[in-house]
This record gives structure tokens, C-alpha cells and sequence, in this order.
């Protein structure tokens, strides 16, 4: 076996540069849950590997009508952050909920972003709060809605020579919930997860965003069902009808956690518990 | 929607082999500050069977429990067992440490008597000192001795091997079963709820119980028990051994694809229980039982998951997309 090259810069700006340098031959790592397992099933052999645990890169902190966290975020901290359960109560819950405590505790926000796992826990949060991705390189600094960030499975709009920085999560005015379903009830990752984000006036539904995890080959955005309910009355017939049609729109697979068939049913019935949740319907 | 359902099962457990032979043998030797070294081929994978053995040998030789160090580790210096499985050690090995204690014993006495001058018949092994029967005035401490022995050419080893009576075959007519050692019996009661939309199953509430012969350490069953549950659950809910829905692609590799129960698995409330009918192969009616409590919780499930949703389930585990398909089944 080859040697890997190796880097732990401690400044943004000499990461940055070595970015541009490497480009696609430089993979970056910062908890290393979602990498370094890939290396050891030898799935992938990095040429370089850019540690970014040093850049001072993990921080919660409230600015402008925004969170932002730093991408080298641990999930732990995200998860006990008093701020985060407070204000994105959906992103506590997935952090929480994302895995066990040794997996938490270096397992970062960016990480779970980044790697584009379909069914990422924390994703599915940030995507049902309309959460930017900040992304850095020598070029100068972007933002990117997260809806548009997910590109494939373990693909996203990333450019070789960026490194995600922050994100950005707009304030949610309306309630924020996340749902998970694994193989079991703890260190599991989702057969189905959704993230639900409802702004109502009585019973009335305002504003809707519904992401669904572990549905297809990206995380989802379910636009069709959000129009079903936004501006109507939410009772449980229309959380039914609503879950339907987002799952409807989804394109699940079949693998070692669940079928796709299992995946349709299940999802829907997630996503009826967490509509329920944040509209306060009682059956 | 949830739905609650309740079960029970009575099972029962071999333990001990007589069929394949079950040979066992110990030695304890005297060390030079009067404690004791237990050697056995038993080895401890965390079931506590060292602990076990060191109970019976500190109870045969009348000595503190603090006294007697096991080495299980010997490799080709230790005595044989057949090893930690049938759930046989805490049936068949105590017999080979009680004739090592006894054996023992009888070699300390005879020393003993020649410091005494007395016949070794009048030499009393108690409370972890020997002395003169008539004449309890004269004794020497452990600790004594063990200088004794250690200033004179002597070495102190006491052997015990013992093999269970030989094979006779199932009788199907009357159901004994005499080419097992004993039979352990194990009771489990659970309370469970089902949502019939995600097949999640939520253990509320479970009861364990069994009879153990003898609870030669009532805290130790009792953990067994605990850690026997754990099992039954990843059987009966989770672990997937075999391809499922829908090819061989899915087989688990890797640990992160196979699903052993976590504590968020665990039952919110669960007791156990040990009784005691004391087996007359065990010495003092002890006899093997745990590995049995991983299969009790099992059916229990399957019952309960019956009595909530009014099907019955042949195949485990009953993973959540199991039960979908079995509601689906019944339409």
C-alpha cells in the first residue's frame, strides 16, 4: 500500500491554499466517522488526507437573525448546545439522536454535510430549516442553499478546491421536530428520518418545509407536500395526505437496513408522527 | 397506531454433557504465605465461572474467599475441563475442585500431625488453621503452615479429577433426558407495544425467571440473566444471520449492518428472578442454567406480538419490516 500524505494545518488561509494545490487529490477529514470506515473497507484511497480539526472551526453562535456553526462542530456539543435545542430544537434532537457518544464526540456538523449521505441525520434537520452552506477557497467565500447542495449520493456542489467552512441556519419562526427510524433504538444510522418545520397560526399551517431522509439517492425536499398544507387547516387527515404525497415523490433502495417497500411505509408513517408533533395534533 | 399485547413462555435449558464424556480436573496448590492457588482448565469469558470455583474451593477448604487466587491461564500446565460452554461448569467442575480441596486438605493434615506428634486423624482443618482435636490449644495459622511446608521438603498440590456416569439415550416414552447433566428451567412474562405503521416493537416490561439448583452467587444469576436477555432480544428483534428481502447482496460484513441491542433496547422494566430446587448431580444441588436465558424472552415476544396483533409470527428475527409484511398478510 501506497503512503497517504498528510496534512493538519493549523490557519485557514495555508488550508485554502493547500486545497487549490491538491484539489480532487486531497480528501478532507475532520471526525473521520464517515471516512475513515470507508478507507478501512478500502471503498476509498485517498491520496492526501487535510485534517481540519485545528482550525478552530468549532464554534455555535448566534448572529444576525442566524446560527452558525463552525463545520468542525462535534455532534456532542451540537446535541448539549443550550442555543441549538432553544432555537433549531430539530438539530438538538438529530445530533442527539445521529449516534453513540464515542461517535458523537468527534463526529462533526460538516462532516455529516458534506459527506452526503442520503439518510445524514443532521442534513435532514438543516434542510428542513433552509440552513446556507458556507464554502471557502482561494477564490474567495459562497453560499450555498443546502436544497441545492446535494448533487448524488455522496455528491454535492462542492468544488475540489473548497473546504466547507460554516453553516448558516436561519432562526426557524415556526416549530422544528426530527424523527429517525433505525434498525434499533440507539448508534443506528436512519432506515427513514424526516425533519418537519411548521409555522402555524391556530390550526392553520402558515409555513411548511419537510425534508426525508434515506428516501433517495440525495436528501429530499418535499415541495409538492408542503403546498398541500401551507396556507390550510392541519388536522390529522390532511398530515396524512401530506406524508403520502412526500413520500410519493421519494425513490427509496433496498440495503442491509430495510427494503425500499418497508422504507415507503415506514417513512409515511414518520413523517404523519412528526407533521402531528409540530402542529400539535392530538388523534 | 399502538397496539399492546402480553406473553409468556416456559422453557428448558440442558446443562452438562454426559453423552460426550465431561472429564474434569483441578488443582490447588498451598502457597508460601498460606493462601491458595485454584488451577483450572474453566476458562472465564465473562460469565464469572471463576468466581464460581474459587466460592467452592474457599467453602471446601473452610477458608476466607480472599484466599484463593485462579489461574485459569495455565495453558499446558493446567488441569483439563471440557471447557465453558453447555452451560456444564458450575455443574461439573465444582465436583474436581472439592476432591482437590479434600485432597488437600488430607496432605496439610498429615504435616500437620507430624509437627504435632499426633496421628493426622486428630488434626482439625477449620476456620483457615489446623490443630490438635483434643487439644485446640495447639494449631498453626494458615500463614504458618504455608511457612512450614515452604521451609521443608515439601510441595503441596491437591488433585481432584471426577467423570460424570456414562451416556444413556433419550427415552422418548417417559421425556428424561439422561445424556444431559441436569435440566435448568426458565420462565419469561413480558409486556410490549407494536406500532402497526413502522412495526417498531417497544419491550415495556419483562419478568425473568429461573430454577438454578443451587444460586451458588444469587447476585451473578441474576446479572446472568440480565446479560442473557440481551441476547434473546438481538435474536428475536434484530440480529440478522441469514439474507433477507431480497438477495444475498444484503447479507451483513460489516458489525455497523448486524444489530445487537443496545441499552435503549432494554426493556424499561426488568426483573429477574432465581429459584432454587437443588439438583442432586450439582455438588450442594448446583447446576448450569444461563445461556437458557437468551432463549426464554423469545417466544415470549412471538406470544405477545400474537395477543397484540392477532398474528402469529414463524420466523425471527421480527424486525419491524417482518411485522409490516405480516399485517399486510392478514390484509
Amino acid at each position: 500500500m501506497k503512503d497517504v500524505g498528510y496534512f493538519a494545518p493549523s490557519e485557514i488561509g495555508e488550508t485554502l491554499k493547500l486545497l487549490a494545490d491538491y484539489g480532487a487529490q486531497a480528501t478532507v477529514l475532520a471526525g473521520g466517522t464517515d471516512l475513515v470506515p470507508k478507507i478501512n473497507c478500502y471503498e476509498l484511497k485517498p491520496e492526501n488526507l487535510l485534517y481540519i480539526g485545528r482550525l478552530g472551526l468549532d464554534y455555535i453562535k448566534e448572529k444576525d437573525g442566524k446560527l452558525v456553526l463552525g463545520a468542525a462542530t462535534s455532534t456532542a456539543q451540537i446535541a448539549a448546545n443550550e442555543l441549538v435545542q432553544k432555537k433549531a430544537t430539530a438539530l438538538a434532537q438529530a445530533a442527539y439522536r445521529s449516534g453513540g457518544a464515542a461517535t458523537k464526540t468527534i463526529a462533526t456538523v460538516g462532516g455529516n454535510v458534506a459527506n452526503a449521505s442520503p439518510g445524514a441525520d443532521l442534513a435532514c434537520a438543516l434542510l428542513a430549516m433552509d440552513a446556507e452552506i458556507a464554502l471557502a477557497s482561494v477564490r474567495g467565500t459562497r453560499s450555498v442553499a443546502i436544497k441545492d447542495f446535494f448533487t448524488g449520493r455522496g455528491e454535492t456542489v462542492r468544488r475540489p478546491d473548497e473546504l466547507l467552512l460554516e453553516i448558516h441556519i436561519p432562526i426557524p419562526k415556526g416549530k422544528t421536530v426530527f424523527w429517525k427510524l433505525g434498525r434499533r433504538k440507539a448508534k443506528t444510522l436512519s432506515v427513514a428520518n424526516t425533519s418537519v418545520h411548521l409555522l402555524m397560526d391556530g390550526k392553520k399551517c402558515v409555513e411548511a418545509r419537510i425534508a426525508l431522509g434515506a428516501m433517495a439517492p440525495t436528501l429530499l425536499r418535499c415541495t409538492q407536500a408542503e403546498a398541500l398544507i401551507k396556507g390550510q387547516t392541519l388536522d390529522i387527515t390532511a398530515a396524512e395526505e401530506c406524508a403520502a404525497r412526500a413520500v410519493a415523490d421519494s425513490a427509496p433502495i433496498d440495503d442491509q437496513r430495510a427494503s425500499a417497500w418497508y422504507r415507503k411505509k415506514a417513512g409515511q408513517a414518520l413523517v404523519v408522527c412528526a407533521l402531528a408533533q409540530a402542529a400539535d395534533i392530538n388523534n | 397506531m399502538k397496539k399492546k399485547g402480553v406473553g409468556m413462555s416456559c422453557v428448558l435449558h440442558p446443562t452438562g454433557n454426559k453423552g460426550a464424556g465431561d472429564p474434569s480436573q483441578a488443582a490447588i496448590q498451598l502457597k508460601p504465605d498460606g493462601t491458595f492457588t485454584l488451577v483450572t482448565g474453566a476458562v472465564d469469558l465473562g460469565q464469572g465461572s471463576s468466581t464460581i470455583l474459587r466460592q467452592f474451593a474457599a467453602d471446601e477448604l473452610g477458608v476466607p474467599i480472599e484466599n484463593i487466587t485462579v489461574n485459569n491461564s495455565a495453558g499446558n500446565a493446567a488441569p483439563v475441563t471440557m471447557g465453558s460452554f453447555a452451560s456444564r461448569v458450575t455443574l461439573i467442575d465444582p465436583h474436581a475442585v472439592k476432591l482437590a480441596a479434600e485432597d488437600l486438605k488430607a496432605q496439610i493434615c498429615k504435616w500437620a500431625a507430624a509437627q504435632f506428634g499426633v496421628n493426622p486423624d486428630d488434626v482439625t482443618f477449620a476456620d483457615n488453621k489446623v490443630a490438635v482435636k483434643n487439644d485446640p490449644a495447639k494449631s498453626l495459622t494458615m500463614a504458618e503452615v504455608g511457612a512450614g511446608v515452604f521451609n521443608s521438603p515439601a510441595l503441596m498440590i491437591g488433585t481432584g479429577a471426577w467423570y460424570p456416569a456414562p451416556f444413556t439415550a433419550h427415552d422418548p416414552e417417559t421425556g428424561a433426558m439422561p445424556s444431559v447433566g441436569a435440566v435448568s428451567f426458565g420462565a419469561c412474562y413480558l409486556e410490549l407495544e407494536v406500532d402497526t405503521e413502522t412495526g417498531v416493537v417497544d419491550i415495556l416490561k419483562l419478568v425473568q425467571a429461573w430454577e438454578v439448583g443451587k444460586a451458588v452467587n444469587p447476585l451473578m444469576c441474576k446479572m446472568q440473566i440480565g446479560g442473557g436477555l440481551s441476547i434473546g432480544l438481538g435474536y428475536a428483534l434484530s440480529e440478522e444471520c441469514w439474507p433477507h428481502a431480497p438477495s444475498m447482496d444484503f447479507v451483513p460484513e460489516v458489525l455497523g449492518d448486524y444489530f445487537i441491542p443496545t441499552f435503549a433496547d432494554y426493556p424499561l422494566e426488568n426483573e429477574r428472578a432465581v429459584a432454587e430446587v437443588p439438583h442432586p448431580m450439582g455438588v450442594k444441588g448446583a447446576k448450569g442454567f444461563s445461556e437458557g436465558s437468551s432463549t426464554a424472552p423469545i417466544p415470549a415476544i412471538i406470544a405477545a406480538l400474537h395477543d397484540a396483533l392477532g398474528v402469529w409470527i414463524t420466523e425471527i428475527p421480527v424486525t419491524p419490516e417482518v411485522i409490516l409484511r405480516a399485517l399486510g398478510a392478514r390484509g
